[in-house]
């Protein structure tokens, strides 16, 4: 794997990306910190309020919490954060009824059968409703106790980490894709014995590589933070104990769970790396990757952000690359979707529809790579415009051709702007006393 | 020694409306060939259907490499082939010793053998002592000399340069001058270049390649007969064909 080797030296050089690599990373923690910080209740007091709560006896739980609640609303103030123990108390109550929850499940199921509001027997909704008692048959015997649970839930709900993380791998495979040819070193490779296949194969092994230190990276960072700031608990318990992942049908701890989520995560970064890397492969110049790669995430997006699951048009929600990603939607809940009226496990559909993208992605690559296309820098011409040929722009034309296309200046700007639409859009302020001043 | 034998079989090559190269045919044995012509007769295109760079037109002829067609010979053929284009960027932040590095690892050079024969050819251009310097810190001429480093490596029968004198001193013209001689004794070296005293000297033919055709081949004695006008030289002999003529550079 000498050719591996050298394409990481190659990587390596390209200095920059050891600066964006940093300020990411610097970002994604800031991100987070930020979130958890903002709660109404500091870490510290959810992690005494856990910590004290755990070493009474489980009976005696929500009695305690009660009394303490009692005491905080008639004006005496605890030991306790009593905003921390309302939150808690809701979880210990969920907690209590999981096995009503899910004798619940069987319950409708039965009730389904009888009742004929769903439209009968052969609709999707009928079906997945009978199949949602057998999926929860092996948790039984689950048992749920109260733990830490912010910890895990703050590191595994970042929508930021994943756009940081997709971000970062475009610019890591457009480097390690587009170098040689912008370099106009692609007929000297490419007439070697190892320049063509093998090439490809290093390099795709290498955007591998790269895709599972991105992803262990940032949501390592994630895990880090979360385990400072709130502690992770007992990765022995079950998964259910954590709050957003208490309709999970799967009989894992939450150690087993988050290697589950890692690997997954790993994945669905997969699938976004081999896209690029195709895209990067089959593209004539640089502005064809950015505008293919940012239309291909952004359709994606749309498409996942604005079609409804219920709709007939689900599965453009569901088999799409951004679905992939979301894997605490995936392994975290129950879910079905609906192939012609007919429950498939979004598990197992989102599994083989990454093996399609990744199979898919694998073979343009490799097609557009090993048959000699490409290895020039073609430009792009919009004929449909009548232009005179030869035309001489101003400075500041050429200083933003070459900074934002040439030197990739675009993918930051478009990535800022896009950061910005998505968070301003749940940006919230909060209500001060400034906001109630009247001019008389 | 089996001489080997490169055949350019009729070939026809497109690019769009421009036809580059229109029934070329010519064989090439052990020695140096020197490829003259001005910018889009048709060079740079033999130059990438020899290196497999490019395919022919279809029913646009071949190439083949000691009788069988390189398409069909495919890695087999490109370990005996040396390649060295006209200069490119090549990876700055690499030293010159990891570029030959890489060389050799995608010239299927196992490991052992590479590290002496990157030590002989960084002697050969005269790099040894920049070994371990970024190629970014290199002039035009070392980078010349790296990318010859280059397509010497795995000691290939067949070596293709274009421009390999292009940027280089005249001293530095002379030792690649005589290290092209050195290597052909059994090897083919066709090296494409403006520079007709780089190859006045060295080449045992010289092929003059007009709008895609064969214009005129032979050896120097016999080429320079056919100057009409003034002084029998090849310089002259290239005024004389291409001396009117203003080729569209575009392809």
């Amino acid at each position: 794997m000498q050719t591996l080797r050298y394409e990481w030296k190659k990587l390596c050089g390209f200095r920059l990306l050891w600066v964006l690599l940093l300020v990411l990373l610097c970002i994604n923690g800031y991100v987070q910190i930020s979130a958890a910080n903002s709660r109404a209740y500091s870490p510290n007091e959810y992690r005494s309020c856990v910590h004290y709560l755990k070493k009474l006896k489980p009976e005696r739980v929500k009695p305690y919490i009660e009394k303490e609640l009692d005491s905080a609303f008639s004006g005496h103030s605890g030991q306790l954060s009593w905003i921390v123990l309302s939150e808690i108390q809701e979880r210990a109550e969920q907690i209590e009824g999981y096995s009503d929850y899910l004798d619940g499940i069987e319950k409708q199921a039965a009730q389904t059968s009888v009742l004929s509001i769903w439209g009968g027997k052969d609709t999707f909704t009928y079906r997945n409703i009978q199949k949602t008692p057998p999926a929860y048959r092996a948790m039984k015997n689950v048992k749920l106790r109260l733990d830490t649970e912010l910890g895990i839930e703050d590191a595994l709900h970042h929508p930021v980490t994943d756009f940081l993380g997709i971000f970062l791998l475009f610019l890591i495979i457009s480097t390690v894709m587009l170098k040689d040819r912008e370099q106009g070193m692609m007929p000297l490779l490419y007439s070697m014995p190892n320049g063509r296949g093998a090439l490809l194969f290093s390099k795709l092994l290498l955007i591998t590589f790269c895709t599972v230190g991105t992803a262990l990276l940032l949501y390592g960072e994630n895990l880090l933070i979360g385990a400072k700031m709130y502690g992770l608990g007992d990765l022995s318990r079950p998964i259910q104990c954590i709050g957003s992942f208490f309709e999970c049908n799967l009989s894992v701890s939450v150690g087993r769970f988050l290697v589950l989520f890692t690997t997954m995560k790993i994945a669905a970064f997969l699938v976004f790396s081999m896209m690029f890397a195709a895209v990067c492969a089959a593209a004539k110049n640089n502005l064809t990757v950015y505008a293919v790669s940012g239309g291909f995430c952004g359709i994606s997006f749309l498409l996942y952000r604005f079609v409804s699951p219920l709709s007939n048009w689900s599965l453009f929600h569901y088999l799409n690359p951004v679905q992939l990603v979301k894997v605490n939607e995936i392994i975290g809940t129950y879910k079905n979707i609906n192939l012609f009226g007919y429950p498939f496990s979004l598990k197992i559909t989102a599994i083989i529809a990454a093996g399609i993208f990744l199979t898919a992605s694998v073979c343009i690559a490799a097609g557009c790579f090993i048959s000699r296309r490409n290895q020039q820098y073609r430009n792009v011409s919009l004929r449909i415009f009548k232009r005179s040929k030869h035309r001489v722009h101003g400075q500041m034309y050429y200083v933003i051709y070459r900074s934002l296309i040439l030197q990739k200046g675009i993918v930051p700007v478009l990535a800022v702007i896009f950061a910005a639409a998505v968070f301003s859009s749940g940006f919230t302020r909060y209500y001060t006393s400034t906001d109630i001043y009247y001019r008389i | 020694m089996s001489m080997s034998t490169l055949e350019l079989v009729k070939l026809n090559k497109h690019y769009g409306k421009k036809h580059a190269l229109i029934e070329f045919s010519f064989t090439f044995t052990d020695g140096v060939y020197g490829l003259l012509g001005p910018n889009g007769a048709g060079k740079s295109t033999m130059m990438h259907l020899i290196t497999d760079n490019l395919r022919p037109d279809k029913d646009g002829g071949c190439v083949r490499w000691n009788g069988k067609p390189i398409a069909e010979l495919g890695k087999e053929y490109r370990c005996q082939l040396g390649f060295m284009p006209q200069q490119q960027e090549l990876y700055a932040n690499m030293t010159a010793w990891d570029f030959l590095g890489y060389i050799s690892a995608l010239k299927c050079i196992p490991k052992k053998e590479a590290v002496q024969q990157i030590k002989q050819t960084l002697e050969q251009v005269e790099l040894s002592d920049v070994a371990d310097k970024q190629i970014g810190g290199f002039s035009g001429g070392m980078k010349q000399r790296i990318l010859i480093a280059a397509a010497m490596l795995g000691d290939p029968a067949l070596i293709i340069m274009d421009e390999p004198t292009a940027g280089l001193d005249p001293k530095q013209r002379v030792m690649i001058r005589r290290l092209t001689q050195q290597l052909a004794q059994d090897k083919i070296i066709i090296i494409s270049t403006h520079i007709v005293s780089d190859i006045e000297s060295i080449a045992k033919e010289i092929v003059l390649i007009k709008d895609g055709r064969l214009l005129t081949h032979g050896t120097v004695p016999e080429l320079v007969q056919q100057v009409t006008d003034g002084e029998q030289t090849l310089e002259n002999l290239y005024m004389q064909y291409y001396g009117g003529d203003h080729a569209d550079t575009s392809v």
